[in-house]
């Protein structure tokens, strides 16, 4: 197996061991001297300027941008560097916003550190930042412990052990579903999804949120500005969860920037949202209604980046669609693919991320 | 004329005391920027290093100008009563 890296490269996010301002073809990850292998990777995901990998030790890697300590590490780095203070812990899962990081492990502890002036870390205001990765502690009422995290660009989203949604960070935009009867500045660093239980996948736009329930409920809010939360974007925001789509087949949801899609049980891929790049996969009528990508099935797993997605097929095939200007679709190019696109032709592909710009693929 | 990726109201923007430089995240992993004079001047367009996307500052241009005279005054009688100190 090995590890690929593409797209933007500002600051040494795609762990090539050096900056440039984009790779427009894959180029393969020199894993060297670090303990990280190829073929453990189990999850990649990576914000502005920064990349996290966990592998099925449960051992967490990162490289890139460290302005407010997003890294975990005392150091900047541009090849993968393990994170040592999370060495005591088995993570399982993994998630980067902006400018900050958060991990989950397998005893349902989470980890969060990086920029927190928004309180997007769901710790105490009067903390800016931490570069050190800090246990979050909430109240048994809140949660007793947690299952997954997901992170904009300034909130989290946390699905706890009983299937409650916590959120933390600005709610400026609606994008932690409380009501619009607060300020920012006047509510708790980390709060409860009133009426939400059972939930079963979790995702976090720019400025919006997606959840699903067990039975194949959707609900999203948040910012409404292109149509990513399913409904017509004459409505701006919604400031509290709005129900928008119900589908038993569905196993997850996913959230791009300002697009947001959703992946069935048997491998068919929905997206709504923005479409200004290419970004839903189909020149759509209406774009904020949930639509199926024509031409992809059997996918097994897929990964919504900022403005492009990647998609796997159980036969490993790798499709990619979306913005391309630093080439993160991987095509070799800087031109938009509006439509699912297949690359490493002939290779098979294990596992494939797609995040700010940039993109990952663990092949054969 | 181009066309804006999107339109940001300046409070949006986080603000570099330092440089005197206002930033927003880009999907390209890098930042829209636009410095304090720039906007004094009426410049609403912000740009991204990386990349050939720019958006729209959302503000109002006396208000703000208005609100920058206010913090030099505030800042020079500072000085001044620092020296007379």
């Amino acid at each position: 197996m090995i590890l690929y890296s593409w797209g933007a490269n500002s600051y040494g996010q795609l762990g090539l061991g050096h900056k440039s301002d984009e790779e427009l073809a894959p180029k393969e990850v020199n894993l060297g001297e670090s303990e990280l292998q190829a073929d453990n990777i189990v999850q990649v995901a990576a914000g502005g300027g920064h990349t996290l990998v966990l592998d099925k030790n449960g051992f967490v890697y990162c490289c890139g941008w460290n302005s407010k300590g997003q890294l975990g590490t005392s150091d900047d780095t541009l090849k993968f560097t393990q994170i040592e203070i999370l060495k005591g812990f088995r993570i399982v899962q993994i998630s980067c916003g902006w400018d900050f990081s958060a991990a989950v492990s397998d005893c349902g502890k989470q980890f969060v550190w990086g920029n927190n002036s928004y309180t997007q870390l769901g710790l105490s205001k009067s903390i800016t930042c931490t570069g050190i990765p800090s246990r979050l502690q909430v109240s048994q009422k809140l949660a007793t412990g947690f299952r997954q995290v997901s992170c904009g660009l300034r909130h989290s989203a946390m699905l706890t052990k009983d299937g409650g949604l916590l959120v933390a960070g600005t709610g400026s935009k609606g994008q932690l579903g409380l009501g619009d009867n607060f300020d920012d500045n006047n509510y708790l660093s980390i709060s409860k999804v009133p009426e939400l239980e059972e939930i079963a996948s979790i995702a976090s736009g720019q400025h919006h949120t997606v959840v699903m329930k067990e039975d194949g409920t959707v609900y999203s809010w948040g910012e409404n500005k292109f149509g990513q939360l399913g409904i017509d974007p004459n409505i701006s925001n919604s400031f509290v969860p709005m129900e928008i789509l119900h589908d038993v087949d569905l196993a997850s949801v996913y959230a791009g920037w300002t697009h947001t899609a959703a992946l069935s049980k048997s491998g068919e891929v929905f997206t709504w949202g923005r479409n200004t790049y290419g970004q839903l996969g189909a020149a759509r009528e209406l774009t904020h209604k949930p639509e199926k990508v024509p031409g992809l099935r059997d996918v097994s797993q897929l990964s919504v980046g900022s403005e492009h997605n990647l998609a796997v097929t159980k036969e490993g095939k790798l499709f990619v669609w979306g913005w391309n200007e630093h080439g993160s679709c991987g095509t070799g190019d800087k031109n938009d693919v509006l439509k699912p696109t297949q690359i490493f032709v002939d290779r098979k592909v294990k596992l494939a991320f797609a995040c700010t710009g940039s993109s990952f693929a663990v092949v054969e | 004329m181009s066309v804006f990726h999107d339109e940001i109201e300046i409070e949006d923007f986080e603000y570099d005391e330092d440089d005197e430089i206002y930033y927003y995240p880009c999907p390209c992993g890098d930042r829209f920027q636009i410095s304090k004079e720039e906007l004094l001047t009426g410049e609403e367009v912000a740009t991204c290093p990386s990349c050939s996307l720019i958006v729209k500052v959302i503000y109002d241009q006396e208000a703000f100008q208005e609100e920058q005279n206010e913090v030099t005054k505030l800042s020079e009688d500072l000085k001044k009563l620092e020296v007379t100190k």
